[in-house]
């Protein structure tokens, strides 16, 4: 239980003293998936935004601005990587933590992930603590 | 005086008959000479009266004398002999024949010897004077006879003789001339100066000495004539040896001069002839080099004039030189013998020499002359010219060999091909051979080879040509010949283009190949060329779907690791958070609910997974047991309809009534066959789209049509659509998630079943329809009801069946509800949906309803108020399944009518003591 005091503290710890790295935008066109990343990345004390298509992950970014986005790769109309790549594209992204999380092993790998924008790469199922351990290195 | 007489008649020789005519006539004169003397004698006797015996002989030595003078020696001896006789006789006593005195004999004696005298010396005078008289007559005559001119002075220097010669010269007569002056008559001058010369007959009175002219003296002659002349004077000295005159002589050198003339000129051309010329004796001595033989031979005139010709003769032509020789002694020439000669400096070259024999005035041969050139650079000239000619003349014949065995006609033509005025120069013999036409037929007839092109080819063939020819180079072209027996010869023309200087094609040259045989062999190669494209082409598309599978494979282990990893996600992110312990009670149930959709669709994916595998592998069993279609596309409908009504596609299934339609199968595979079915339709339709499904039933089986107004399929990928891991759209972008063994499963229950499914469609976004065909159950009977199955299980209250309507969107839940009302007592209507449930509760009486809020389209509460609407339903007892257990939750599900409300997930003996206790309050109220 001590393990998973500890991982609670994970959560709580995330978003402390940092306050530049706290609205996130997190984007799957799996619900479930979406809203299970929202909530871990509420509770680590993060401001989530939920988008369940790339369109509407656009859209939201270029309407507010967000710390972090971190998104699916293979989503219909429009993936991943066009993702980054138009958020890239937008001035106030150019800096921005963007992280992959994809169900994908093997056509879509860690490379081409980078080259389109994202800053790292984890593959589903993610261990949550991962996913906040990236999301912590990359806004520090 | 036998003597005299033998001695006369010794004279008479015997010679022509006149001159013994006239030496006998001078014997018989020298006779008659001293018969005259006898008888004068006999008269002078008898005149003065002598005295026989006075002075015999006095008339005889007249008479001897006479005869010796004028008739000669012989007749003057017999005058002598004659005489001595006859004054023997008359004078000298004793005047007998031949008796003689001693004083007569004195007297005879002294006759004799004085008579003998005379003769001796009349004959030296007379023979004298003969000869003097000879010679003078000699003199005249050669002066006469003679080319000189001849003119004779006396002591003073006057004409005294001048011979025909020297008359016709000066233009004198010498009957004029005689006395007159020399220099009168033979006028001379200077040629050059004109001054008058010396006459050269003072210049000999003078000197005494026999003078010669200078030269280039000329004769004025009478009559104005000038003839260049030579002369020489000489004294003529008299018996007293003084000089009694000159004679001159001298000659025209007319023609001496223009011989001369001609001479050095001839030798000015030989000297200055390119050609090397060189006279040589009759014994080869060489007699004259001029400066060409110098070049030719390389000696100078000086070194060769005086050696034998052999000396530029090579060593073993000297039987040559012999030949020439002799043929110069027999005065025959040699002309233009090309021959070699040798140089001083031992190298030979070719010359051509001509050699003729040399003649003297007399036309006696005295040698040879030789002309010879140098042929050398004629000689390499031919030989290089001979030498063309022997590798023209090879080359013709290769050419002609080459030709003769090439199978086709090797042609040369001129002119613009396709015209009349087409001239064909050349055709090899073989033309007559492959087609049997002459080659003189071809080379008479113009533009014959056209003629003679198949009647198809014959345009082609004349617009190919002249392509060819406008060309400039050359090409090649196809056609027909008919021969003259009417066979018909593919051939190949293969033409180069002949240019004129100014490169415009003036005609074309080339062979016509026979390839018959090669048209014969292209149609079998044809053949074996198809035969092998076929095959493989055959292995291209083998290998290419090898690929394609693996592709497949490939993207399916790809999509697979997306549908697995996807519903992990939210389960181990959920877990991970409730089991934080930190979560509100609230969310917590909301995660254990997601955890368990996902689970359960985890469940549905691996259960196709090993179904597939199991197909795979063929371990697929099929259960057989009645099965009520009608129930088992409702079940499946319902299934889907919570994504449809969530897409707002709306979701018909039309069951054909209220008569089931049964086979005999395995409920859960055909229950999973059109799920599948269905969630394809719905997947693939846009929004507000349609799907249809159609149930009707015949005692032969059962067809199933499942149609949609979506995405349609492409014609190419129709095919495909039951193969496994196959998806139209595999990319990243991928609209339908989904493994792609969906209708790979489809197909193997279908066919398990004995039934089979097919797919239509009139392609991209024009919908598509599915449909399954399945056999009637074993016993026959299509319209068994299921619903038999019921009656025929053991109760042990048959009044008291409790009548169970299960609705939950889950399959697996649902599944889990059927095995909990499975016992004894109960019966079961499972449905998957509201829509089906309210179908089903239209006509069906139940006794209990329990079902899921969480529904699609229609949820719990809503389904309830409806199937409450019903009257037979109005007061049957409802528990609520929720997946959110939170006090809320049920405070509504009360709200909307349910009875009770059992938390996800379901625990089933507190669902079935949920469900008694209901049915006990049913019961027990009125």
């Amino acid at each position: 239980m001590s393990d998973i005091q500890e991982q609670g503290g994970a959560f709580q710890d995330g978003a402390e003293g940092n306050n530049v790295c706290r609205r996130a935008l997190v984007v799957d066109d799996a619900p479930d998936v979406t809203e299970m990343l929202a909530m871990l990345m509420r509770f680590a004390g993060y401001e989530v935004t939920m988008a369940f298509s790339a369109k509407d992950a656009l859209g939201a970014a270029s309407r507010d601005h967000f710390d972090m986005v971190v998104s699916d790769i293979g989503m219909p109309v429009m993936n991943g990587y066009q993702l980054a790549e138009a958020l890239r594209a937008l001035p106030d992204y150019r800096g921005v933590p963007l992280i992959a999380v994809t169900g994908f092993s093997q056509f879509d790998d860690r490379a081409r992930a980078l080259s389109s924008g994202f800053d790292d790469f984890l593959t589903k199922p993610i261990n949550p603590n991962d996913l906040l351990d990236v999301i912590k290195r990359l806004c520090g | 005086m036998s003597h005299p007489q033998t001695t006369t008649r010794h004279e008479g020789r015997p010679a022509a008959s006149s001159k013994r005519g006239r030496a006998l006539a001078a014997y018989a004169l020298g006779a008659a000479s001293a018969g005259v003397a006898t008888l004068l004698m006999l008269a002078l006797y008898d005149l003065f009266g002598l005295e026989r015996g006075a002075v015999p002989f006095v008339l005889y030595f007249a008479a001897v004398a006479v005869s010796a003078r004028y008739l000669g020696r012989g007749p003057a001896l017999l005058t002598t002999g004659l005489s001595a006789l006859v004054a023997n006789y008359f004078f000298i006593p004793p005047f007998d024949w031949f008796a003689l005195s001693f004083s007569g004999l004195l007297q005879v004696f002294v006759f004799l010897v004085v008579a003998l005298l005379i003769i001796q010396l009349t004959e030296r005078s007379r023979r004298a004077a003969a000869s003097a008289l000879k010679s003078e007559r000699q003199l005249v005559t050669t002066l006469r006879s003679i080319g000189d001119a001849v003119i004779s002075t006396d002591a003073e220097g006057r004409v005294s003789f001048m011979n025909p010669v020297a008359q016709s010269l000066t233009g004198w007569d010498i009957v004029e001339a005689r006395g007159r002056p020399l220099e009168e008559v033979f006028r001379i001058v200077n040629e050059h100066t004109r001054e008058t010369v010396e006459s050269p007959v003072a210049k000999v009175l003078r000197e005494g000495t026999v003078v010669g002219l200078a030269n280039h003296t000329v004769l004025l002659a009478r009559g104005g004539r000038e003839i260049p002349i030579e002369d020489s004077g000489a004294p003529i000295i008299g018996a007293d040896g003084r000089t009694a005159g000159v004679v001159l002589v001298f000659h025209d050198v007319t023609e001496r001069r223009r011989a001369e003339e001609i001479s050095e000129r001839l030798a000015a051309i030989i000297e200055s002839s390119e050609d090397a010329v060189l006279g040589k004796t009759l014994d080869g001595t060489i007699t004259s080099w001029n400066a060409a033989a110098e070049r030719l031979y390389g000696y100078t005139a000086e070194e060769a004039v005086g050696q034998h010709v052999s000396l530029i003769f090579p060593p073993e032509r000297a039987s040559e030189l012999d030949d020439i020789l002799r043929r110069i002694e027999r005065g025959e020439s040699t002309e233009n013998l090309e021959t070699e000669r040798v140089r001083k400096d031992g190298t030979r070259h070719h010359v051509s020499v001509t050699i003729s024999p040399v003649r003297d005035a007399s036309g006696r041969i005295t040698g040879a002359s030789s002309i010879a050139h140098d042929i050398s650079g004629r000689k390499r000239a031919e030989e290089e010219r001979a030498g063309l000619t022997r590798l023209i003349e090879g080359e013709r014949r290769r050419l002609r060999d080459l030709v003769a065995s090439v199978p086709g006609v090797v042609w040369e033509a001129w002119g613009v091909p396709d015209v009349r005025s087409q001239r064909i120069d050349f055709v090899s013999d073989y033309v007559e051979t492959m087609l049997g036409y002459t080659v003189n037929e071809w080379l008479s007839t113009p533009n014959f080879w056209l003629s003679i092109v198949h009647p198809d080819d014959r345009d082609r063939a004349a617009r190919e040509a002249h392509a060819i020819f406008d060309s400039r180079i050359g090409g090649t072209s196809e056609f027909r010949w008919v021969g003259r027996d009417g066979r018909v010869v593919h051939v190949e023309a293969r033409s180069t283009v002949i240019l004129d200087e100014r490169g415009e094609p003036v005609g074309m040259r080339g062979v016509t190949m026979d390839i018959s045989a090669r048209k014969q062999a292209e149609t079998g190669l044809r053949a074996s060329e198809e035969r092998y494209r076929e095959l493989a082409e055959a292995n291209a598309k083998l290998y290419a779907r090898a690929q394609e599978v693996n592709r497949a494979k490939d993207e399916f282990l790809a999509v697979l690791s997306h549908e697995l990893r996807t519903p992990l996600t939210p389960i181990l992110g959920w877990t991970h958070m409730i089991r934080s312990g930190r979560l509100p009670e609230q969310e917590a149930q909301k995660g254990v609910a997601v955890i368990e959709k996902n689970s359960q669709a985890l469940s549905r994916l691996i259960n196709d997974l090993l179904d597939m595998s199991s197909i795979l592998s063929g371990k697929m069993k099929i259960e057989r047991t009645p099965v009520e279609l009608n129930a088992v596309l409702r079940e499946a409908a319902e299934t889907v309809r919570p994504e449809a009504d969530r897409r707002r596609v709306a979701l018909e299934v039309e069951t054909g009534g209220l008569s089931p339609v049964v086979v005999a199968g395995d409920r859960t595979r055909l229950v999973q066959v059109f799920w599948n079915l269905l969630n394809n339709a719905v997947k693939f339709s846009q929004e507000g789209g349609r799907v249809h499904v159609r149930l009707s039933g015949d005692p032969q089986g059962a067809r199933v049509e499942v149609e949609d107004d979506g995405a349609g399929i492409e014609p190419d990928f129709l095919p495909h659509v039951f193969e496994r891991f196959r998806q139209a759209d595999m990319r990243t972008t991928r609209v339908h998630g989904g493994l792609g063994i969906g209708l790979a499963l489809v197909k193997s229950y279908v066919e398990a079943h004995g039934g089979q499914v097919s797919a239509a469609s009139d392609g991209e976004g024009r919908g598509s329809r599915f449909v399954v065909t399945l056999p009637a159950g074993a016993d026959g009977d299509g319209r068994r009801p299921e619903s038999a199955r019921p009656a025929a299980r053991p109760e042990e209250h048959a009044g008291s069946v409790c009548r169970v309507l299960l609705i939950e969107d889950s399959r697996d839940t649902l599944d889990m509800l059927r095995v909990v009302f499975a016992a004894p007592g109960y019966a079961a209507t499972a449905c998957g949906t509201p829509e089906e449930a309210l179908s089903v509760a239209e006509s069906g009486r139940f006794d209990i309803i329990v079902s899921d809020i969480g529904l699609p389209r229609v949820d719990g509460y809503e389904l309830l108020g409806r199937l409450r609407a019903l009257p037979h339903l109005a007061s049957v007892p409802a528990v609520a399944l929720t997946g959110y257990a939170a006090a809320k939750d049920a405070e509504a599900a009360f709200a909307a009518g349910f009875d009770a409300h059992v938390p996800k997930p379901v625990e089933p003996s507190a669902l079935a003591a949920q469900v008694e206790q209901l049915l006990e309050r049913k019961r027990n109220s009125p």
